[in-house]
């Protein structure tokens, strides 16, 4: 360990002259950056939210080597990029991996060394992507998984009847996978993300471009992790664990070469972060601040909506209805009081994404909460069953779907009410039917 | 004996012109072997105009961006298992006239039998600086096969017309916007399935059809899909071995529209 022993970065302008305007992060709010090799990834056990990203691999043919260099580069952008991002909802670490000579990354084998290392109810984001070139332009694409450990992705509310049983409805996200729409770069910009991520892995004195720095330590074979204590305008102020470097990184310039432009799916990372981290609760002391986040999200969101062009996917423009809808719910004091502004999310996702049967089931939790908790509408709880209808038509082997309109039958049965949504007969012969459809299936 | 030689050869080059007039000016069908299951076939796109661009380049990223596209959006509506599963195959040989002639009957027969739901024949036209104009043909092979059986209903050829945005023709960009494909595949998926009686996948294939199709698609196909729609339904629901979800639904109602 003699590497960086002599290349000790003391940074006396960082703690004086700036320590009004930067954001100091307190201890114990886990905020970290790491690299490690594929085969041996880690994660911040510490941090709510953990974003891996890998390197993007060229798929195509690559004229000496410059896009394997750029997708190395870019994926050190994205990490700083998300981090920066991600700061906001303190507990967060982001860790890019690196691949060697001997073997390549595969986002399957690193999610799987990966899904032992999640602690329960904490988030990861995994980050990937490829690029592929043709004449003179470049594409680069992107692919995001996001899970939580042992918790599965899905919004999940009970009633209580009249009979004091609980009746539970389950709505999965229509995906937890994304795979985003392809990005034409130039080589401009490849030759712009190689500056970049030179000068993002200059650890300097103070956040100043013209100050001299030291590379940023990165083995590839060997992990490295360094805690931010503190941010200002695009700057982290980083320490490596083993205290061998410290110092200002800038990890956001827009004005040189604007990355969330480029690509509007980070906007969406963000957002997904925000969800994770919500869901997570307290993590290490650190509560989620739910209204801060959920405004967050809201304004991620936007930003996504605002930058991803007309041929981006559907479900991915949906994903982020769905999460807007999701973090509104979650965030409020009480689904009562939020459940009008999560439904129009939730229309609008199924609008966006018409033909897929999870956004339909998802979107029929609304009409359900409005009949049961809001008011006695019937034309809430025949909504609700024209939707999972709906859902069940598109793709009939949505069994969750079923399961929902089996329990909505099974709760309007033993809810009074003078002006109900089927008649008594009628209802009974409804539950009766789907029950048995339900049974066959099991 | 001269004499009767050249006669026959201008007999043959006359047949021979007859038919190249018949199949369209430059047409050329070749077989496009593809693996086995659910398949579209992406002919490769002919050119025209002075500014001739990169045609193995455009072909490429025609079938790069479908294929991506493929992995997006329809991974949450195939059906599972290997049967399910729909393979884009690059045709590097085949070049179909655009005006759909010929796909006759027997052609569209021997898709139908390889499973092809989709063929998609691309004409683009790039001048000078003018924007590029692309002519694209959708060939849904169920429902054309449909329409030479019953000798009704719509043709099974879709055709639209793309302009590029801007001064130059940019096919790229304009491919990206070529949307159309997933309903047809969608489509020829339901009305193939809703052929053979397997009927929850053709109820999906055909809703989600339909769930897509906007105002500007042919209103011939939308009533076929509604009544093949219908049709599936009521046979599901008065087949006694089938003890499904599709029982659940309103034979008036096939495809529920579930938003207010």
């Amino acid at each position: 360990m003699s590497r960086g022993l002599g290349t000790r970065i003391r940074t006396a302008l960082a703690g004086t002259v700036l320590a009004a305007l930067a954001i100091i992060i307190a201890p114990e709010r886990a905020i970290a950056m790491g690299g490690a090799p594929c085969e041996d990834p880690f994660l911040f056990s510490s941090a709510a939210v953990n974003a891996v990203v890998l390197p993007f691999r060229n798929s195509g043919p690559d004229h000496g080597g410059q896009l394997s260099e750029a997708g190395a580069s870019l994926a050190t952008l994205m990490q700083l990029e998300v981090l920066m991002s991600l700061i906001k909802y303190q507990s967060v670490g982001a860790v890019v991996l690196r691949e060697n000579e001997r073997e390549g990354c595969d986002a399957v084998k690193v999610l799987k060394s990966l899904n032992g290392q999640i602690v329960p109810g904490h988030g990861l984001i995994l980050i990937w992507g490829r690029l592929y070139e043709q004449e003179d332009q470049v594409y680069v694409q992107t692919y995001a998984r996001f899970l939580r450990g042992k918790h599965s992705e899905e919004f999940e509310f009970g009633l209580t009847g009249n009979n004091d049983n609980l009746y539970t409805f389950k709505a999965p996200l229509p995906t937890t996978s994304l795979a985003f729409a392809p990005r034409r770069l130039s080589y401009d910009d490849i030759e712009q993300i190689k500056v970049e991520f030179r000068e993002a892995t200059l650890v300097r004195p103070s956040p100043d471009p013209d100050a001299d720095g030291e590379v940023l330590h990165q083995d590839p074979d060997l992990p490295f992790a360094y805690t931010v204590t503190r941010v200002h305008d695009g700057w982290m102020y980083v320490n490596e664990r083993n205290g061998i470097q410290e110092g200002w990184i800038r990890a956001r310039n827009e004005s040189a070469w604007p990355l969330r432009r480029k690509m509007p799916e980070l906007a969406l990372i963000d957002a997904i972060a925000g969800y994770l981290r919500l869901r997570a609760g307290e993590a290490q002391g650190v509560p989620s601040a739910p209204s801060a986040t959920a405004a967050n999200v809201r304004r991620a969101i936007e930003m996504y909506r605002e930058y991803s062009g007309e041929e981006e996917s559907a479900i991915a423009e949906a994903t982020a209805s769905v999460l807007q809808g999701l973090v509104i719910l979650e965030s409020a004091p009480s689904l009562e009081s939020a459940i009008e502004e999560a439904s129009k999310e939730f229309s609008r996702a199924a609008e966006q994404a018409p033909s897929d049967t999870l956004v339909r089931n998802l979107a029929a939790m609304s009409p359900i909460i409005r009949y049961a908790r809001i008011n006695d509408n019937p034309k809430h709880a025949q909504e609700a069953v024209q939707m999972l209808l709906t859902a069940l038509s598109l793709d009939p082997d949505n069994t969750q779907a079923l399961i929902n309109l089996e329990t909505l039958y099974d709760y309007l049965r033993q809810r009074p009410s003078d002006s109900p949504a089927f008649a008594p007969s009628e209802l009974e012969r409804r539950w009766e039917q789907v029950k048995t459809i339900r049974l066959n299936i099991d | 004996m001269y004499c009767r030689s050249r006669g026959v050869q201008l007999f043959v080059a006359i047949l021979a012109l007859g038919l190249m007039l018949s199949s369209g000016a430059g047409a050329t069908i070749t077989d496009c072997p593809g693996p086995v299951g659910f398949k579209v076939y992406l002919d490769k796109p002919s050119i025209a105009g002075n500014q001739v661009p990169d045609i193995e380049f455009l072909f490429n990223e025609l079938y790069f961006l479908f294929d991506e596209r493929k992995e997006r959006e329809w991974v949450e509506w195939l059906p599972s298992g290997d049967a399910g599963s729909i393979t884009f195959v690059q045709c590097k040989q085949r070049q179909p006239s655009i005006d759909g002639s010929d796909f006759d009957s027997p052609l569209v027969d021997l898709l139908y039998n390889e499973d092809v739901l989709v063929e998609l024949v691309a004409s683009l036209h790039a001048s000078g600086n003018s924007a590029g104009v692309a002519h694209l043909s959708f060939v849904v092979v169920p429902v054309r096969q449909l329409h030479f059986e019953k000798s009704n209903g719509p043709d099974g050829l879709f055709r639209t017309r793309l302009t590029t945005s801007g001064a130059q023709a940019d096919f790229v960009e304009l491919f990206k916007r070529v949307r159309r494909i997933d309903h047809y595949v969608a489509a020829g998926l339901g009305v193939k399935a809703a052929r053979q009686g397997d009927y929850e996948v053709a109820q999906g294939g055909l809703c989600r059809s339909l769930a897509t199709l906007g105002n500007d698609a042919s209103r011939a196909l939308i009533d076929l899909l509604s009544v093949l729609a219908v049709q599936n339904l009521v046979s599901a629901q008065a087949d006694n071995r089938y003890k499904g979800p599709l029982l659940l639904l309103d034979s008036t109602q096939p495809c529920p529209k579930g938003l207010p």
